[in-house]
């Protein structure tokens, strides 16, 4: 899902997914995040960034 | 959307199932297992098996969180969701799954107060908006969903949230892959490792597979290009004779995980001892309970849980399924006693369960292609 906008405060993110619609989503486990990120997004959670690098 | 459209090209794709053509021995038969739900559900979805040539079968793995749930703990539920002044909150899938007697819908409609969840953040909320309430979560799912409840356990005990509790019922992805490779039923020549999982606990937790069992595994996304790629990946470390724990899904997946997920999750979990798999038994330390920090959010302290262990319906062959023995249409009752809308087993009811996915995406192929 793709970040809006960001509740640092309440540590949660207003993130919209590719179909259009729109969730209030838990960013504590990915902290810091930006608008216009993209994010692994599950049960409300987010996991995860999308564009990491390889691992060895 | 980036990220997306570009995994489902399907001129891409062709090219690469050209190129998994060309990687085969001719006369070798490859047995591929697919770990997670996910990645069965877009199999077929996308029609993926169909761009494989014949002697490369892919085989469905135990990562369908609804599927493993074994009778007896939706039994728990049930209880659970008929105690007084309950509200019972599930992910939308758990409703429809049979326990010995009904389901969590059936007890909707008997008037227990059940309440579909999209996050167990939702059901603290609902908590917090019903204080003279009692409101349960059935916490369900593989190291992909613990977090969630994880965060909100912190979140319940930060704000002092009395009267909101977990089922804990999260299990892990490791102990089951083990039990599969020691089961005499299967042989498997590699592994598509799950993505979603991988994004918290990391590529590292699969090493065991090449260097305790020889396996390949490749850690794949969930499009169809991500998908046919990883297959292409497994089949060149095997004809390389190669073993090893590869990522394919590195734009999402680090190859430490989720450190900040893992430490939360060991805070507000322990191992169980051992936990009952649908179709596959107890299995040793395979699932999560609340810990004793938190034990004061533990559903199964605050009440009085049956714990009755229930056989599986003789006609279900759910077990089979999930071991990757026999194909979904394989079983006896698949598509005609047992469907999406009347499902029997687990199998058919969440859209990850291989039954289910085959049945919505592909049953009528597989009758053209038996025809």
């Amino acid at each position: 899902m793709r970040v809006l906008e960001v509740d640092a405060e309440r540590g949660l993110a207003l993130c919209c997914a590719q179909a259009g619609e729109r969730a209030s989503v838990e960013i504590g486990l990915v902290e810091p995040v930006t608008a216009g990120e993209l994010l692994l997004v599950h049960a409300g959670t987010a996991l995860g960034r999308a564009g990491g690098e390889p691992g060895p | 959307m980036k990220f997306v459209d570009e995994f489902r090209d399907a001129e891409l794709g062709r090219v690469v199932a050209g190129e998994i053509v060309a990687a085969v021995e001719p006369g070798r038969h490859y047995k591929v297992m697919e770990v997670c739900g996910g990645h069965t559900h877009s199999i077929y979805k996308y029609g993926v098996d169909d761009l494989l040539p014949s002697n490369v079968e892919l085989v469905h793995g135990p990562g369908c969180p609804v599927c493993v749930i074994p009778m007896g703990r939706v039994d728990d539920g049930i209880a659970l969701a008929h105690e007084p002044g309950v509200i019972f909150t599930c992910f939308g899938d758990m409703l429809r799954v049979p326990g010995s007697s009904q389901t969590l819908l059936d007890a909707k409609a008997d008037g227990a107060d059940v309440r579909i969840v999209y996050s167990p953040l939702d059901a603290l909320r609902i908590a917090k908006q019903n204080p003279e309430r009692e409101v349960v979560f059935f916490a369900i799912g593989f190291e992909t969903t613990a977090p969630s409840t994880a965060l909100t356990l912190r979140r319940a005990r930060a704000e002092s949230v009395g009267n909101f509790s977990v089922m804990c019922s999260h299990v892990t992805i490791v102990p089951p892959l083990r039990a599969l490779l020691e089961s005499p039923d299967l042989r498997l020549d590699g592994f598509i490792g799950p993505g979603h999982v991988a994004t918290v606990v990391g590529a590292r937790p699969f090493q065991f597979l090449p260097d305790q069992y020889g396996k390949p595994v490749v850690i794949s996304g969930f499009e169809p290009l991500d998908i046919l790629q990883s297959v292409l990946m497994v089949l060149r470390q095997l004809g390389a004779g190669r073993a090893t724990v590869e990522n394919q899904y590195a734009r999402v997946v680090p190859w430490e995980g989720n450190l900040r997920a893992l430490e939360i999750m060991a805070e507000v979990f322990a191992l169980r001892p051992h936990f009952e798999w649908r179709g596959l038994g107890f299995i040793s330390q395979s699932a999560l309970r609340i810990s004793d920090a938190y034990a004061e959010w533990d559903a199964e302290e605050r009440f009085s849980v049956p714990g009755v262990r229930v056989a599986d319906p003789k006609a279900c062959q759910c077990g089979e399924v999930l071991k990757g023995v026999i194909k979904p249409w394989e079983c006896k009752v698949f598509g005609t006693a047992c469907t999406p809308e009347r499902p029997i087993g687990t199998c058919m009811v969440s859209p990850e369960g291989a039954c289910a996915a085959y049945y919505n995406y592909g049953r009528f192929a597989r009758e053209r292609e038996v025809a």
